[in-house]
Parts: C-alpha cells; structure tokens; sequence
C-alpha cells in the first residue's frame, strides 16, 4: 500500500533517500567489505580475496621477532580513546549540568542571551577554535606568560581542547529540559528535609535524565572518534582510533586495517547510543537557535 | 526557612559554575581576537596594537583561493542539501513505514556518527567504482554530510504546522502536488532558510570528509588551514582565526534579527 | 685474375646489395626515430590553457618563483602541499587524479615508478638538461632521467641551539641520549622512514635492516625518549627552532639554514654515524590533464637563474650548472648548505625498503606512536 504524506506527492523525497543510500548507505557497506579484504600487494588499495586479517591483525600482532602476541599497540590506542571520550563526557557533564540548570533559572530574556552564546562557538570552525588553544597553552603562551605549564603537545591539551569543543553539546540538551522543569519540586524537597545531595540524586537529575542521556551520547561518541584535537593540541605522539583510521587509510596504506577499525568504531556508536537510550536532538543540530529552527 | 537557605546556598554554585563555563568558552576566542591585532611578529608576545597582519592575511592568495574554492563548495551544498531534505520531509510526511525508517535513519547517520567513518567509507566506495575525485564528487559527499542537518529544523516545521490546514485542502480536492507548492512550501520558507544558513557552515567548516577527498583543485578553506596549523602558532593564523570567528558570528546574529524582523 | 673478378664482382654486387641495404635500414631507422626526433625537436613552447597543478611539500619553493613563471608563460600555477612522501603517495593511490607535477624523494621514485604512477617524459631531451651537473644525468632511481627532473638536493641530520645545548651531540648516538635533557623542547619529523632510520643509525644497524633484534633495538630506543618530545612533526620546525621552542631536533639541512637566518644560534650537524642524502625530484604522475604546461615548468626549472632561486629560498643545493653564481657568498660557504667531503663521507643514498621491512617499519611505527 502506498503511504500519503498529507504535506505533497511522496516522490520528492526521493533525491534525499537516494543520497542516503548511495552516500552514506553504500560507504558503510563498502568499508564492511574492505575490512574482510585482502590488503593491496603494494601497499593500499584491496584484493578481492576474503580474509579476517585485518580483524586478526588488530588483536593479534606478529611481533619484530616473529612471534605471536596480544596486539597491545592497537588496543592501546583503542583503549586510550575510550578514556579519553569517558573523561572528556564526565568533565562534560560536571560542568555542563550545573550550566544548564543556571541558564535556566534565568529570567526568559537572559535565558535567549546564554544560550545563544554557549552556541556562537559551535558556528566558528573548529581548527579556529583548536588553534585558540594552541595559542594559550604553547610554550611562551598566555598560560605560561601567567606561570602556567606548557601543556601543548600534551594528553592534557587535547583532553582540554575535546571538552571545549563537546561543552556545548552537553549544555544544550540538559538545557533543553531544564527549561521546562518546575523548580518548586527542589523546594519541596528542601521542605521535606532532605540534604541537598539527595535533592540532586532523587529529584533533580531524574527530571534531567534525558536531556542528560542526550547529552552524554552526544559528546562520547564524537570525542571517540575526534582526529583534529589530538592531531593539532597532542602533538601527534598518542594515537586515538579517529587518527588511527588516518594513518591507515593514508601514510601507513593498509585499507583493510583501516576499514575494520571503522567499522569497529560503528559498533562501537551503536553500543554508546543503546547504553545510553539516546533521544532528542542531534549532536550539532542542537544548536541551531530555536529562532532559527521555525518562526512562530 | 531551609527552603530559602538551601536554595539560595545550591543557586550560588551552580551560578559560579555556569559563569566559569561561559568565561571557558570565550576566553580562547576573545585571546584570539586580541592578538589578532597584535603588532609584533611573535604570535603568543603582545607588542602593540596593529592591523598589519589582517592585510598580510587579505594579501594571501593562497588562502584567498581556497576560501573562494569553499564558497564555491558551499552554496551548492547549501542549496542542494536543503532542496533535498525539504522534499524528505514533505514526501515522507508523518507516519513511516518501516523500510522509509530504515531510509531516513541512513540519511541522518551523519548526524552521529563520528564523520571519520563516512569519510573513509565514501573514499573506499569511490575507488572501488572508479569515481575520480574531484569537484562534483565532493559536492556529492558534501550534500549528503549536509541533508540531516537541514531535515531537523524543517521536519520540526512541519510537525508545528497544523494538520487541520492538509485535511482541508484534502478535502477541498487539491491534489497533493497543490498542497506542496501552495500551502507546505510557502509554510516552511524560513525552516528552508535556517536549513541553508546552517549547511553553509557546516559545508564550509568541514574537515575530515574533505581531507580524504580533496583532489588537486579542491583544496577547501579548512584543509589550508589545517596545513597553516601544523606548522603551530603564528600572527597570520591569528588573523584567520579571528575572522573565522567574527564572520559566521556576525552572520548568526543578522539572520536571527533578520528571522525575528520577519517573524513578526 | 678470374677469381680477382668474380670477387671484384661480388664485392661490387655486395657493395650495391649493402647499399641498398643500408638505404632500406636507414630509412626504417628514420621512420622509427622520426616521431622521437620530432618530439625532441619540437619541445612545447606554447601552453595549452593557462593551469597547471603543482603538488609540492610545503613551504619548499619560493612563491615569487611561481610568480615570475606565471608572468613569463602565462600559466598559473596552482600549488597543493603535503609533508611527506607517504601521505603524498596515498593520495595519489587513493585514486586523487590531476595533479600535474609531483615532487618525489630519489626512493619514493623507484616505489611510483615500480607502481607505474609516473608518466615517462624523458627529462633529458628537454633542452635545458644540458644544465645538469653531470652526477645527476643518470640517478640511480632513475637512470637517462626517463621520468623526473631533478629538484632539490639535502641531507637530514640534526640541529641544535648552541647557546642552549651543551655538550652538542655529533651522532645520531649521542642525539638521541642528549633528548632526555631536553624535555618538551625535542622534536623529531612525523615521517616512519626518517625516524626509524635514524634510529636504527643510532643503534648501529643499517636501515632497512629486516633484523627483527636490531629492529626491536630501535623501537625500544625511540620509545624511551618519546616522553621527551614535544610533537611529531614534519612541518613548522623551521619556526620551533628559530623561537626556541625546540632547542635540539630532527632537521633538514635547508630548513636549517633559513632557521639560522632567524636566530645566529642555530647550528646543524651531520651525524657522524650516517645519514641520508636525498633528492628530490620532479614528476609527472599519472592522470595529469596539463602535460604540456608541466613539461614547460619542469624545462624551466632546469635554467639556472630559476634554480638558484629555488635553492636561495629553500637552502637546499640544486643540480643545475651555472645556478651557483647566482648565490651570495654566504650562503655558498654556509656549512649547513655545503657538506665538507669529510662529512659527506658519513651520507648515504636514501634508498626503498623491500615490501617485507616496510610492514616491519609500519609494525614498528604504531608500537611506537601507540
């Protein structure tokens, strides 16, 4: 049976659907197949030959010795990610709930005004952001002029680079229902006699929970496959899977490595968003300003 | 009594850390576009107000090239992707088969996941067809990264619209093509138009799926940029990052006056 | 007298056959050679359109030069840059079409060539390949010059600041033992082959040494003093060694000399336990849309006004004759621009690795980066 869209004739959704499945649909399905190819006798490109090389190759190393062992490189580098993409969500979240509940205790007029100031960053290109930390945090930077360290080219500066790129990302969707959360229920529950931390954990972020949910799925999954930050604030030295990818699909050659720790990270993605039970609105989406989304 | 004390002790925190998180976000891009005008040639070293390196910058034509290059990039993509997401929207309307499910959750992937996957994937897939990289190929890539981005605020539109205006015009016999171009399309012109506004951005501020697609003459603004980078801190990309903040930010602010003007 | 005849006879005939021989074989030889000879002699002097897409290293060759080309010919030149011939190399296999002209080290020559990336221009036909200093007429990557034109010429060493470190090291050895006091102030390229070379160097092996014990050496090497950099990186360190931001670090010597040029401090060293000494080339690479305006460039390249041009912006030697009267005495006489032959001694040719050493090399490169 055919489907009636009351808005007009369903056929001109078609270019959309036709980009997705070529663009976004195909793509994912080719690099699923490259990571069960062989790898290319010249370095990149495929064979056309089947193989669990690439997956193998990513547990298990063939040492400079020749011997067979626990691929601690790759799952560094993957492990690493992950507590890079975790630390970066619980900064996030400290931070960024407290925010959105100050936001929105605001008046209304104030309330517009923050908002559209926690999402101006997100409208500068992200290398000029990156690189506004470069210039504070390099040696002979405003940090250290001040008698901070050096941390350029540190875990440090792309921990800090990841959480002002991703804070917006948290506010937002906590802001979103914080707005409409009815402050009273706090005071009832001050009344009631409970401590101010069973205020928090029994009523406040309850409420929050989903704007919260959002949030951290939102900030995690892109912190987990971040290549700018790291490349441009860490100095290049600790891989993380998204440079890891880099580096495979570009100096190192090796498409079918590559390819599996795509798809890899797509699994990872898919694992994040069911743990995390993820609603709302999407990552960068979430900050179109709502005058901007439709005019009432 | 406790109510007002507890509150009053929980609202100073949350407001010293929300003050904190706001000083967070602007203090890097304020340092930015304070050393933008910077006289000495020492990036992070104060040494006198200047406005000498914004006419080295404006100088450039490397970097003049590749901002035209993404211009160029851009508003195709703008215009494509919102075209392409408002005929999803409209023709997929409200309720959804379970196949137009699957089809809409592919066409929004971008919106989550990590863009180095599409990127990889869409270079794997074009060297496996053949598909040389060049302009249209990367405009192809660019419209598809950017359809998700402009579907959220027009579906949004459209789930805002009241319904009782289709039924009407159902009833009234218009044909569905009719609706679309007398009653919907004029209905969500400025959803269409927030859609363009930010797919330009995205379009222009994207790195990864333009650095695995770039070819000799597609060298976007960001891939120059990211090259200046790696060579780290300097008054020149001081200037260019202070215009990268200045431009879009003023641009943001005139469309929501613009939008506000409109709306009223 | 009879015999004398007959054989005077033959002889005539045998003349007259050989003549007539000769006549047939010179005319096939000139058929054959005639569309080389006319190639040869009819070097395009005329652009065909106005593009040509230069894909180059960054920050390695003087703007003003591809002004002046343009202002000259006519055509412009559009200027992509990449920081290693790796990332270069994957571009192209990536299936990235277009660009014109390509600039490949000696190694990474044999690699695209074997590859067959390389369109076959013969260089040395073109009439300013007389310029060519004789040595590098026949390369060893690319003997009768059939797909490169020579670029730039370097070696890759270290440097340091001298009002900064103390003792200075004079081998890879002591380079790398020197790093630990230096802490966030070390650099070394973000480039597999160098690094790992190097480090090889400095543990007394050979590169491209498929020794797994030898190779593990290195890695355990690089790995003790990867705490003590500040970044990886292939580009930007003529500016992290003039501000001091890197005060001992992995260096062309070029890149050294315009570093010095901005701080007096500047010193750069050839390793006495060995070295690569590279050329660089230019290429024309497969799927080029503006051959005959790369074949201007490259013909244009080889004038030796144009290439002491090259070498005074990049502080790197050329290999066109002439081109040294156009340098000032300093720069002839800098140390980091001109080896004595006593340092070149310790230079060896930068040479591919075999396929199998590569993936070791790779192995090797991601334990270390982790």
């Amino acid at each position: 049976m055919k489907r009636k869209s009351p808005f007009g004739p369903s056929g001109v959704s078609y270019p959309a659907l036709t980009m997705g499945l070529l663009l976004i649909g195909a793509p994912l399905l080719v690099v699923s197949l490259f990571s069960f190819l062989k790898r290319g006798s010249f370095g990149s490109g495929v064979v056309y030959k089947f193989t669990t090389d690439a997956y193998s190759s990513i547990l298990i190393q063939t040492n400079l010795i020749g011997q067979h062992s626990l691929n601690t490189a790759y799952l560094s580098i993957i492990w690493r990610s992950i507590v890079l993409a975790l630390s970066v969500t619980v900064i996030c979240l400290l931070v960024g709930i407290p925010t959105a509940i100050w936001i929105a205790l605001q008046k209304k007029s104030v309330q517009k005004i923050l908002i559209i100031l926690v999402t101006i960053p997100f409208w500068v290109n992200v290398l000029a952001r990156t690189y506004a930390w470069m210039l504070l945090l390099a040696d002979k930077g405003l940090l250290s002029q001040i008698g901070g360290p050096t941390l350029l080219y540190t875990n440090w500066a792309t921990l800090i680079g990841l959480t002002y790129a991703f804070l917006p990302f948290m506010v937002l969707p906590v802001y979103a229902v914080a707005e409409k959360m009815d402050f009273r229920t706090l005071e009832a529950g001050f009344d009631l006699g409970a401590s101010g931390w069973r205020v928090l954990f029994k009523v406040l972020l309850p409420t929050l929970k989903y704007g919260i949910l959002s949030g951290i799925a939102v900030v995690f999954i892109p912190a987990l496959g971040a290549y700018v930050q790291p490349s441009l604030l860490g100095g290049n030295k600790s891989m993380l899977i998204g440079s890891l990818i880099n580096d495979q699909f570009g100096d190192s050659r090796n498409w079918p490595v590559g390819s599996a720790l795509a798809v890899l990270l797509v699994l990872m993605t898919i694992f994040a968003l069911g743990t995390f039970k993820f609603r709302g609105r999407f990552g960068r989406s979430a900050t179109v300003p709502q005058d901007l989304g439709g005019v009432e | 009594m406790r109510s007002t004390v507890e509150v009053r002790r929980q609202i100073p925190s949350v407001a010293s850390i929300g003050i904190l998180a706001i000083a967070f976000l602007y203090v890097p891009l304020m340092t930015v576009l304070v050393f933008s005008f910077n006289r000495s040639e020492d990036a992070t070293v104060w040494g006198g107000f200047s406005t000498k390196w914004y006419s080295t910058v404006l100088h450039n034509s490397d970097l003049i090239r590749a901002a035209k290059f993404s211009l160029s990039l851009a508003v195709p993509s703008a215009l494509l992707a919102s075209l392409f997401a408002a005929g999803l929207a409209i023709g997929i309307g409200v309720v959804h088969s379970r196949r137009i499910v699957l089809l809409q959750m592919l066409v929004n992937a971008p919106l989550i996941l990590p863009e180095i996957v599409t990127a990889v994937g869409t270079l794997a897939l074009f060297s496996a067809v053949k598909i040389p990289l060049n302009f249209a190929s990367l405009l192809a890539a660019h419209v598809a990264l950017c359809i998700p981005f402009a579907f959220l605020p027009i579906r949004s539109r459209l789930r805002d619209l009241d319904p009782a205006i289709f039924e009407a015009a159902e009833d009234l016999g218009a044909s569905s093509r009719r609706v679309m171009l007398r009653i919907t399309a004029p209905l969500i012109i400025p959803a269409v138009f927030s859609a363009m506004l930010l797919t330009f951005i995205i379009s222009m501020d994207d790195f990864l799926t333009s650095m695995f697609l770039s070819g000799p003459s597609t060298t976007t603004l960001p891939l120059y940029i990211f090259g200046l980078l790696k060579l780290g801190v300097s008054p020149e990309v001081n200037v260019i990052s202070a215009l990268l903040l200045v431009i879009p930010t003023v641009g943001l602010l005139l469309s929501v006056v613009w939008i506000r003007k409109r709306g009223k | 007298m009879n015999t004398k005849k007959t054989l005077g006879k033959q002889t005539r005939r045998l003349q007259r056959h050989s003549l007539v021989i000769a006549a047939v074989v010179t005319s096939l030889i000139a058929a054959v050679t005639a569309p080389v000879a006319n190639a040869a002699g009819s070097f395009p002097t005329k652009p065909v359109g106005t593009e040509l897409n230069l894909y180059n290293w960054s920050n390695y060759i003087d703007p003003a030069l591809l002004t002046r080309f343009t202002a000259e010919t006519g055509i412009k030149v559009n200027l992509g840059v990449y920081d290693s011939n790796a990332s270069m190399l994957a571009k192209l296999e990536a299936g990235a079409r277009g660009y014109d002209i390509i600039v490949p080290t000696d190694y990474m020559v044999q690699v695209m060539k074997a590859k067959g990336l390389l369109v076959r221009i013969n260089a040395k036909a073109f009439p300013n390949a007389v310029n060519l200093k004789k040595e590098f007429k026949n390369p060893y990557f690319d003997m009768n010059r059939w797909y490169t034109v020579p670029y730039l010429h370097g070696t890759t060493g270290f440097a340091y600041l001298k009002d900064k470190v103390d003792p200075a090291p004079t081998s890879w050895k002591e380079f790398y033992a020197a790093l630990p006091k230096y802490t966030g102030k070390t650099t070394l390229f973000d480039d597999k082959k160098e690094v790992i070379d190097s480090a090889l160097r400095a543990t007394g092996a050979t590169p491209c040494t498929s020794s797994p014990t030898k190779l593990q050496k290195a890695l355990d090497l690089l790995k003790s003093i990867k705490p003590n950099l500040n970044t990886l990186a292939s580009s930007g360190n003529i500016g992290r060694l003039s501000s001091g931001a890197s005060v001992l670090l992995m260096m062309y010597n070029g890149a050294t000399y315009r570093a010095k040029l901005a701080n007096s401090n500047v010193v750069y060293v050839y390793p006495s336990d060995g070295m690569p000494l590279w050329q660089d080339n230019f290429a024309i690479p497969v799927g080029a849309k503006n051959i005959v305006n790369a074949k201007i460039f490259l013909n244009w390249m080889m004038d030796p006004k144009n290439a002491a041009q090259a070498s005074i912006y990049a502080g790197y030697n050329n290999a066109v004759s002439g081109s040294d009267k156009y340098l000032s005495s300093a720069m002839q006489n800098d140390p980091a621009i001109n080896p004595t032959d006593a340092q070149l001694n310790h230079a060896v040719a930068m040479a591919p690795c075999s396929t199998a050493v590569n993936d070791l090399y790779s192995t090797l490169w991601v334990s270390f980066k982790g």
